[in-house]
């Protein structure tokens, strides 16, 4: 017994303990998971840095140069990918904002009590389960310059004299694909702040009833308070989407007419289409830095104000 | 090839019964009436090869299919895996990553301006040797196979199936009622679109402004005003005082004459071909292939004619098609084999007569089908204008994947016509 008291406290048997305590189990249920993420994102981000440090050409892949920072220089002067900043940053405000005031409105207006509400929740997410790239050829259809719906009903009733060729203006393309956009993505947007509005207890309306708070007031004071999170999270999220959008853009002006929507996420397919990979995973290396850098810096705030006045 | 034919046709197996049947079947439905052809495989071995084509339409996806179907049933040694639901565009890129992965097919469908590519990178296994032995090489336009070799002194890279010529397609009615005949000269047509225009319901020219198709078709217009883009020796000539004038008349007419469309800037096929199936534009360059709609659509009114010229001569652009045989494909033999079928006889008619584009063997041209066509037979009585750019210039993809939003910038006014041929120029120097 002495003994055995004596050698527990040995450097030799704490460590013998140590060992047993090492439950490996946990390790082991996540390691698949962690595999997994490892090959489908560890590894691509990791490729992605170590080709935009490259010449690669997919035409010639086995023969990719080290360029060292060259394509993060070269960035610093082209024009395409410096005016692209800025196109992205137009797209992430116009659709979220615009998405943001459309489906608030709809989140409360889904949250009263009326009848078919069950049917009109359902019904408001056809145009979320409609594939993308078909809500643009239908809005490219609608703005078509010579046989689309719009010019033919503005003609009928006399509000233009002759139809007006839509997508080939600059300012008239992009925001008829912000629409197909917003059309597309605001019922996502209106479910999850309906999600959130039913998480207020209703209890907190009754006192502000009791207490003769307006309509107003309660939005104001109970409402938004609550949902608050909730939209501010969307916002990131949705920002960090739109940044990374392509298809419909893509399907609806090919970037153009000229570079005038040319986002980074564009500019940077439209390189992957011409094989230059190398140039355009630096592209999207720095889109994902400056990403990251905007979701931490707003995570951050999010946590130390919003969050913490809530809780 | 006949004596092959000739002896199974005496004893007819179950496959080649059926591919008898599925051919005859497919080209019936082409109004063509024809036989399936019977391959040979030159091996005897069971192998599997794999091939892609892009499908412009359900119509095209299903010749693809169906040749397959044919090649895989004319023999006993060789199956043939299709793939081809793909776009155009996707085409080439999916075989790049797919080569990159060392995962391609062993044979795809190819464009002429996307082969020099390929062969300097090491992706294309040429075809001249196994030409060379086949007993019906003599059967191929020569000036078409000179074109596959994509430059001088270099192999045969591809088979031909179809050369697609890009003529003027014009409204011989509105010409006729205004007193005018088809334009011969690149001035005579820029007169017949201003004077032919009534706006806003008819305009005097289809003008594209998307993708790099929508620069390809001026491409025999500046070769006939001398301009060669590149020379081997490295010389480029597209910002010259001649080439930047035919662009900038070209552009006049969407920017002074007003007699392209206004939505030129982002008008694509499917924009051009509504407008002239509509009556709302009278002059649209393009191929055969939309010929059958067209003719559909507007019967004797829709006449062809070459290509204006700006010098003493016409050039018709003429891009060659067909398979080609990937670096990496294992069984070469086997992969020829298939080449040659579907190059031959009535698998190359269901690429040709069903599609209504022009076939490059001498024995197929003369079939009624193509005579028949006014478009594919004016555009074969001048095969001797058939031509293409220097693709094979080792900037020349550069140029053509890039130059895309600077012409529709050019459209948009946005530059002038000397600011796109100088970044064109650029290009096609690798300076940018």
């Amino acid at each position: 017994m002495t003994t055995d008291i004596a050698d527990t406290g040995t450097p030799a048997a704490i460590r013998t303990k140590r060992r047993k305590r090492l439950d490996l189990l946990p390790y082991a249920l996540i390691a698949p998971i962690g595999l997994l993420l490892a090959a489908i994102t560890v590894y691509p981000t990791i490729q992605a840095i170590y080709l935009s440090m490259t010449d690669a050409s997919l035409l010639r892949l086995a023969r990719a140069k080290f360029v060292g920072l060259l394509n993060f220089t070269r960035m610093m002067g082209d024009q395409v990918f410096l005016d692209g900043l800025w196109r992205t940053l137009r797209w992430d405000f116009a659709v979220v904002s615009l998405e943001l005031c459309i489906a608030l409105p709809i989140a409360l207006f889904l949250n009263m009590n009326f009848r078919g509400r069950g049917f009109v929740r359902a019904a408001m997410m056809v145009p979320y389960i409609t594939p993308p790239a078909v809500v643009g050829l239908l809005f490219l259809f609608m703005f078509d310059g010579n046989f689309g719906v719009v010019n033919d009903l503005l003609v009928r009733f006399g509000v233009l004299d002759r139809g007006i060729a839509w997508m080939s203006d600059p300012v008239a393309s992009f925001w008829i694909v912000v629409s197909a956009m917003v059309w597309y993505g605001t019922p996502l947007m209106a479910l999850i702040l309906l999600a959130a509005l039913q998480t207020i207890p209703a209890e907190l309306y009754e006192a502000a009833e009791v207490d003769g708070a307006s309509r107003w007031s309660q939005f104001r004071s109970i409402t938004i308070p609550h949902i608050l999170p909730s939209i501010l999270f969307l916002v990131l999220l949705r920002m960090i989407w739109m940044s990374n959008h392509i298809d419909m853009i893509f399907v609806m002006t090919a970037g153009g007419p000229g570079f005038t929507n040319h986002t980074e996420a564009i500019y940077s397919f439209s390189l992957t289409n011409q094989f230059q990979i190398g140039y355009a995973s630096a592209i999207a290396v720095v889109l994902a830095g400056i990403l990251m850098v905007f979701s931490a810096l707003y995570v951050r705030h999010l946590a130390r104000t919003v969050l913490a006045q809530t809780s | 090839m006949d004596k092959t034919r000739s002896r199974k046709t005496t004893s007819l197996t179950r496959r080649q019964a059926l591919a008898t049947a599925l051919g005859g079947a497919a080209l019936a439905a082409g109004g063509l009436g024809a036989q399936a052809q019977v391959a040979s495989p030159a091996i005897r071995k069971k192998v599997k090869l794999t091939f892609w084509n892009w499908a412009d339409n359900p119509v095209h996806q299903k010749i693809s299919v169906d040749s397959v179907a044919m090649f895989n049933a004319s023999q006993n040694f060789i199956e043939m895996e299709v793939d081809a639901n793909m776009a155009v565009m996707e085409a080439r890129k999916k075989l790049v990553v797919s080569y990159a992965a060392g995962a391609a097919p062993d044979v795809v469908m190819t464009i002429q301006y996307w082969v020099q590519d390929y062969f300097e990178n090491g992706l294309l296994e040429p075809i001249e040797d196994r030409f060379n032995k086949w007993d019906e090489k003599a059967d191929f336009f020569p000036n078409i196979m000179e074109q596959t070799r994509s430059r001088a002194g270099q192999p045969f890279l591809f088979v031909p199936q179809t050369s697609i010529p890009y003529f003027l397609f014009y409204r011989a009615d509105w010409f006729k009622a205004a007193g005018l005949t088809p334009p011969d000269t690149y001035d005579q047509f820029i007169a017949a679109a201003k004077a032919l225009t009534k706006a806003p319901d008819r305009y005097g020219f289809a003008m594209r402004g998307q993708t790099a198709s929508a620069i390809q078709v001026i491409f025999p217009i500046w070769a006939s005003a001398g301009v060669k883009f590149a020379t081997p020796d490295g010389k480029v000539d597209f910002d010259s005082p001649a080439a930047i004038e035919v662009t900038d008349k070209w552009l006049g007419m969407a920017l002074r004459d007003k007699s392209a469309q206004p939505t030129a800037v982002n008008d694509g096929y499917r924009e051009l071909y509504a407008l002239m199936e509509k009556g709302r534009c009278a002059m649209w360059y393009y191929g055969p292939h939309a010929s059958p709609a067209l003719i559909s659509a507007l019967g004797d009114a829709i006449q062809g004619v070459q290509n204006p010229r700006v010098g003493e001569k016409h050039h018709m652009i003429a891009n060659p098609e067909g398979p080609m045989m990937v670096s990496s494909c294992k069984e070469k033999e086997a992969a020829w084999e298939f080449m040659k079928f579907i190059t031959s006889g009535d698998a190359a008619m269901l690429f040709t007569a069903n599609r209504m584009v022009p076939p490059v063997r001498k024995t197929l041209s003369q079939r009624p089908v193509f005579q028949n066509n006014r478009f594919i037979k004016m555009s074969l009585d001048h095969l001797d204008t058939w031509w293409t750019p220097p693709y094979d210039h080792q900037h020349w993809t550069n140029f053509q994947d890039k130059i895309p939003p600077y012409w529709q910038e050019a459209v948009r006014g946005n530059i002038t016509a000397a600011q796109f041929n100088q970044q064109g120029a650029k290009f096609l120097r690798g300076e940018a």
